[in-house]
C-alpha cells in the first residue's frame, strides 16, 4: 500500500472496509494460480460481508489450489469519489489488484435495487459497462443470486448468468475457463462452450421478438450451444456438499457480525407472493450431524461470540427439537449467543423450553401480511389470528408491551375491509394486552404497524398479477391511517416510488436494460439506501427511452403471454403457478409439502425430503 | 421473528474465582492502523476465543470478557507499545499467552510480552509519537515551519465534532497547546522526509489526532503535506517511567 492510498484511507469513513487483510482472508501467490476470480457483491461492505452466499463460494473457489478468489464491494460514496478523483481502479481486497485484469469477475444479484451499482462497479473497475464493448476474453462479466431469475433488466451489461445454486456449476465453468485459456479462445467461443454447462444462460445467444401491443412474441436460441430452455442447478445432497469452515472475520461491525450455519434449503409453505419459497425448492435439509459439526468448526476457527442458524423457515427442520438441544449444549459451554431468525416459538416442546432457558427475543414481531383472514387465504400465508393472539398472550404475560406487525398493501382482490382489517386486528391486539392481569403486563402497550407496497415477482403465482399504481398506494395507506384512532399505533410506510421501480425492473424485459444503463448515467447508484434514492432521474431515464413503467408493474398478463422468463426453467411449473394464481382469486389455500404434495412440478430426483409424498 | 438463546452464566466462572491478571503489550502496525479502538476490542476478543484462552467472563446479564485498555490509540496511528489487561482462570506462562494469540491475531497486531501490571492506568502522564512527513517545500523549509508552529503561543486547530444523527459534521476551533510538545525534529537521509518527536499529553481525557494538528499547519503556512505517518513509542508515567 503506497503512501498516497494511505492518505486517501486517512480521510475516509470506515477504512478499515477498503483494506483486506482480515483474519479467515485468502492470499494467494499469483504466480502459482490459473484462474482468478473477483466476487463483487453490488452494495457497500457492510451489507456484502453479511451475505452467506459469497461466503460459500469465496471459501468453495479457494478450497482450489489454482483458483484464487476475492472479495470487492461497492464503496461508499466518500471513498468511491477519491479513487475516481485519484483515478484509483477498483481493486481486489485480497490482493489489492485491479479486477479488470482477474479471469472472472462475478456479481451476486440479490435485489434488484442494487442493479445500478453494478454498472458503477463495472465503470470503477475501469471497464465498458455493456457487453459489447468488452470483446476481449478476459475479464468474463458473471452473475448469479435470485434476480438471476430475471436477468433480462441485466442482459446488456453480463456476459453470462448462472442460474441455481452455484456450488457445482461455479467450478464446472472456472474447469472449462482453465482447460480452454492456454489456447487462447475469443470470448464468444468461450461462451459457446460455456452455454452447454447446465445452468449456464448466455444472454447473447437469444433473439427476442415483439408483438405489436409490446408483449414478448418469442425468444428463440441463435447458437447451436444455446439450449431452447436453461434449466437452474440444484445440490441434491447437502450434507456432502461444500460448506466453509472458516469466515472472513471483518474488523469493522457489519450488518450481521456472526457466524452462519445454513440448516436447510428451500421452503415447504408456498405463500404466493414470496419468490424465495418457489426458486429455492425443492426443500431439502442438513442432518443435524452435519449441522453441529459445522457450527462448532465455524466458531472455533473464526472466534465469534454468535451464532445464526440459516433457512427461510428454521421450524420447519424435521428434527428442530434435536438440533437446538444440541447445539444449545454446546453454546452454553462456550458462551456463544445462538440466534434463530425466523422462528416459531410456539412450537418448541417443553422439555425445549426448560433447557434453553435464557432466551432474549428481539421484540415480538409477526408478518401476517394481510389485515383478515380471507386475504391471508388469498396470499397462502397459514397464520391465523388464533396464532397471534396465543403468542402474545404469552408475550403480554411475560413482560412484553411491544410488537410489530407486518403488512403488504396492494394484493391481488384487496378491499377497503381487508386495508380496515389492519387496524382492527391492531386494535384486538390492544384489547388483549388491557385483559391481561395488571400486575403481570408491563407498562404501556406499544404496536407498530409496518406496510410495505406489493410487488409482484417472476416464478410465483402472482406473476400475473398488476401491481396497485402509485396513486391507489397513497389512498390505501391514507385510509389505513384515517382508521387508527390511537397513539398507542404507529404506522410507518414504505416509499411507493421505490415499489415501483422494484415491479419494473423485477418483471422487466431487455428494453428496460437500456433505462437502467440511461438511470446510472444520470447519476443514479446506491437505489436501496432511501438517502440516494432518486425516482425523478429514474422517471427520466424511462421517458428518454420510451418505457412505460404501467406497462411493466401495473399490467396484468394473461396465462397465454410469453413471459420475459419463460426459457428459464426454475423447476416448478407455469401450470402450477395458473393453477395457485386461480386459487388465489377464489380465497383457496394449498396445503404446505410437509401436509400434502402440491404437485409444483419439481421432481423427486431433486433430493426434496417431501416432494411426491402423500399423493 | 428473531429469537437468541443467549448463552447462560458462563460455566466457566464463579462469583469469586482465582484469576489472574495480565498486561499484554502489543505491536498495532502496517495497515492494522486503519482498525479503530473499538474494532480492536473485537479483534482482541475473537482472537482469545481462537486462541482458546481461559478467559475470564465479566458478571451481569451480559457476561463478557474482561478486557481492559489503558490508552485508545487514534484510528491511522501505528504504535510500537499499546497495552491491554486481561484476566484469565488459570495461570498460563506469559510466554504461551504470546505464542498461542500470535499465531491468531491479524497482520500487524504481535504480542511482544505479557506480566503483572506494575503501573495504574491512571498512572499514565504522556506519549511520545514519531511523525514523518513530506512536504510540498525543501525539507530544511519545512522544519523552520514546524519549530515555528510547535513553538507559538497558541496552536489552533479544527476538532471535528461527532455529528448528531441526521445532523452534518462540524468542526469546533479548539487551542492544544498545552497538549503538545515537539522534542526533537531531523530530516532523513533520503533528505526529503522530516521526522518530528512530539510528546502529547495522554490519560486526561484528551487523545490527539494527528490529522486535524496537520491540517491546521498546512492552512497557517501555506505548506502542504504530501503525506505522513504517526507512531506511538512510548508511553509515559507521572514518574517518569516507562508505562508497564
Amino acid at each position: 500500500m503506497n503512501g498516497d492510498f494511505e492518505k486517501l484511507l486517512m480521510k475516509t469513513q470506515k477504512p478499515a472496509r477498503y483494506i483486506g487483510g482480515e483474519v479467515g482472508s485468502i492470499v494467494k501467490d499469483k504466480s502459482q494460480t490459473d484462474v482468478r476470480f473477483a466476487f463483487c457483491f453490488p452494495d457497500n461492505y457492510d451489507v456484502g460481508m453479511s451475505h452467506l452466499g459469497m461466503k460459500i463460494l469465496y471459501g468453495l473457489t479457494n478450497s482450489r489450489p489454482n483458483y484464487w478468489c476475492e472479495r470487492v464491494f461497492a464503496p461508499d460514496k466518500d471513498f468511491e469519489k477519491a479513487m475516481r478523483d485519484n483515478s484509483i481502479l477498483l481493486y481486489g481486497l485480497e490482493s489489492h489488484d485491479p479486477i479488470k485484469d482477474f479471469d472472472f469477475i462475478g456479481f451476486t444479484l440479490q435485489y434488484e435495487l442494487s442493479y445500478t451499482n453494478v454498472l458503477n462497479m463495472l465503470d470503477l473497475a475501469g471497464l465498458p459497462v455493456l457487453a459489447k464493448d468488452r470483446t476481449e476474453l478476459m475479464p468474463i462479466v458473471v452473475a448469479g443470486g435470485p434476480c438471476v431469475c430475471n436477468p433480462e433488466p441485466m442482459v446488456d451489461f453480463i456476459d453470462l448468468f448462472i442460474l441455481g445454486e452455484g456450488e457445482e456449476v461455479n467450478l464446472e465453468l472456472l474447469d472449462l475457463y482453465a482447460k480452454m485459456k492456454p489456447y487462447s479462445p475469443t470470448k464468444e467461443e468461450f461462451l459457446r462452450e460455456a452455454a452447454k454447462i447446465e445452468g449456464i444462460y448466455v444472454p447473447s445467444f437469444y433473439d427476442v421478438s415483439y408483438n405489436a401491443d409490446g408483449t414478448i412474441k418469442e425468444v428463440v436460441p441463435n447458437m447451436p450451444e444455446a439450449p431452447k430452455r436453461v434449466k437452474k442447478r440444484v445440490i441434491y445432497d447437502l450434507d456432502s456438499v461444500y460448506y466453509p469452515e472458516n469466515f472472513v472475520v471483518p474488523f469493522t461491525s457489519i450488518v450481521h457480525d456472526r457466524a452462519v450455519v445454513e440448516v436447510l434449503r428451500g421452503c415447504i409453505r408456498g405463500c404466493r407472493f414470496c419468490q424465495a419459497g418457489f426458486i429455492y425448492r425443492p426443500f431439502r435439509e442438513k442432518n443435524v450431524d452435519t449441522i453441529s459439526g459445522q457450527t462448532k468448526a465455524l466458531c472455533e476457527n473464526t472466534g465469534y461470540e454468535e451464532v445464526s442458524l440459516s433457512s427461510l423457515s428454521t421450524s420447519d427442520h424435521s428434527e428442530i427439537d434435536k438440533l437446538l438441544s444440541e447445539l444449545v449444549d454446546y453454546t452454553d459451554g462456550e458462551n456463544i449467543n445462538l440466534s434463530l431468525p425466523s422462528l416459531r416459538i410456539d412450537s418448541f416442546s417443553e422439555e425445549l423450553l426448560e433447557k434453553i432457558k435464557s432466551v432474549r427475543k428481539s421484540g415480538l414481531t409477526f408478518a401476517p401480511e394481510a389485515g383478515t383472514q380471507r386475504l391471508r387465504d388469498v396470499i397462502n400465508k397459514n397464520i391465523t389470528e388464533e396464532e397471534i393472539m396465543s403468542t402474545c398472550k404469552t408475550a403480554f404475560e411475560g413482560g412484553y408491551t411491544g410488537v410489530k406487525l407486518y403488512f403488504m398493501l396492494g394484493l391481488p382482490t384487496e378491499t377497503d375491509e381487508d386495508i380496515i382489517g389492519i387496524a382492527q386486528l391492531a386494535r384486538r391486539i390492544i384489547d388483549l394486552y388491557y385483559s391481561v392481569d395488571k400486575s403481570k403486563r408491563g407498562k404501556g402497550i406499544q404496536i407498530s404497524i409496518s406496510t410495505a407496497t406489493f410487488v409482484p415477482k417472476p416464478f410465483t403465482p402472482f406473476q400475473y398479477e398488476p401491481q396497485a399504481t402509485a396513486d391507489e398506494i397513497t389512498r390505501k395507506q391514507k385510509l389505513l391511517f384515517e382508521n387508527i384512532t390511537t397513539s398507542k399505533i404507529k404506522y410507518n410506510y414504505h416509499n411507493k416510488k421505490v415499489s415501483l421501480l422494484e415491479a419494473v425492473l423485477a418483471r422487466g424485459d431487455r428494453r428496460v436494460s437500456k433505462a437502467v444503463y440511461l438511470a446510472w448515467k444520470k447519476g443514479c447508484t446506491f437505489d436501496s439506501w432511501d438517502e440516494y434514492f432518486n425516482f425523478s432521474l429514474w422517471q427520466e431515464a424511462f421517458d428518454e427511452c420510451g418505457i412505460d413503467t404501467g406497462f411493466y408493474a401495473n399490467r396484468r398478463r394473461t396465462f397465454e403471454e410469453t413471459l420475459p422468463w419463460d426459457h428459464l426453467d426454475y423447476l416448478v411449473s407455469k401450470k402450477f403457478f395458473e393453477r395457485e394464481d386461480l386459487k388465489a382469486h377464489k380465497a383457496e389455500t394449498t396445503c404446505n409439502c410437509k401436509e400434502k404434495c402440491s404437485g409444483c412440478g419439481v421432481s423427486k430426483k431433486y433430493g426434496g425430503v417431501y416432494c411426491g409424498a402423500n399423493t | 421473528m428473531e429469537v437468541f438463546i443467549v448463552a447462560q452464566t458462563p460455566k466457566n466462572q464463579n462469583l469469586d474465582p482465582d484469576r489472574y491478571v495480565y498486561r499484554l503489550m502489543f505491536t498495532k502496525v502496517g495497515t492494522a492502523k486503519f482498525i479503530s479502538h473499538l474494532d480492536l476490542v473485537r479483534v482482541m476478543q475473537r482472537s482469545f476465543k481462537r486462541a482458546k484462552l481461559p478467559v475470564w467472563y465479566t458478571q451481569g446479564f451480559n457476561p463478557r470478557q474482561y478486557l481492559m485498555f489503558p490508552l485508545p490509540l487514534s484510528l491511522g496511528t501505528e504504535s510500537e507499545t499499546e497495552f491491554m489487561d486481561i484476566a484469565l482462570l488459570e495461570f498460563l506462562q506469559p510466554e504461551d499467552i504470546c505464542s498461542r494469540l500470535n499465531l491468531v491475531l491479524p497482520e500487524g497486531i504481535k504480542i511482544l510480552s505479557a506480566g503483572a501490571p506494575v503501573h495504574e492506568h491512571t498512572d499514565i502522564e504522556k506519549s511520545d509519537y514519531t511523525i514523518r512527513i513530506t512536504a510540498s517545500v525543501p525539507a530544511e523549509e519545512a522544519v523552520e515551519k514546524l519549530r515555528d508552529f510547535f513553538s507559538a503561543d497558541k496552536i489552533q486547530i479544527m476538532k471535528r465534532v461527532k455529528p448528531k444523527k441526521n445532523r452534518r459534521e462540524e468542526f469546533k476551533e479548539m487551542d492544544v497547546r498545552q497538549y503538545v510538545q515537539l522534542m526533537d525534529i531531523s530530516i532523513d537521509s533520503d533528505e526529503t522526509v522530516v521526522s518530528l518527536r512530539l510528546a502529547a499529553s495522554a490519560g486526561n481525557g484528551f487523545n490527539l489526532n494527528f490529522a486535524p494538528l496537520l491540517e491546521a499547519f498546512s492552512a497557517k503556512t501555506k505548506i502542504e503535506i504530501l503525506s505522513f505517518s504517526a507512531k506511538r513509542t512510548k508511553i509515559l508515567c507521572k514518574n517518569g517511567e516507562n508505562f508497564s
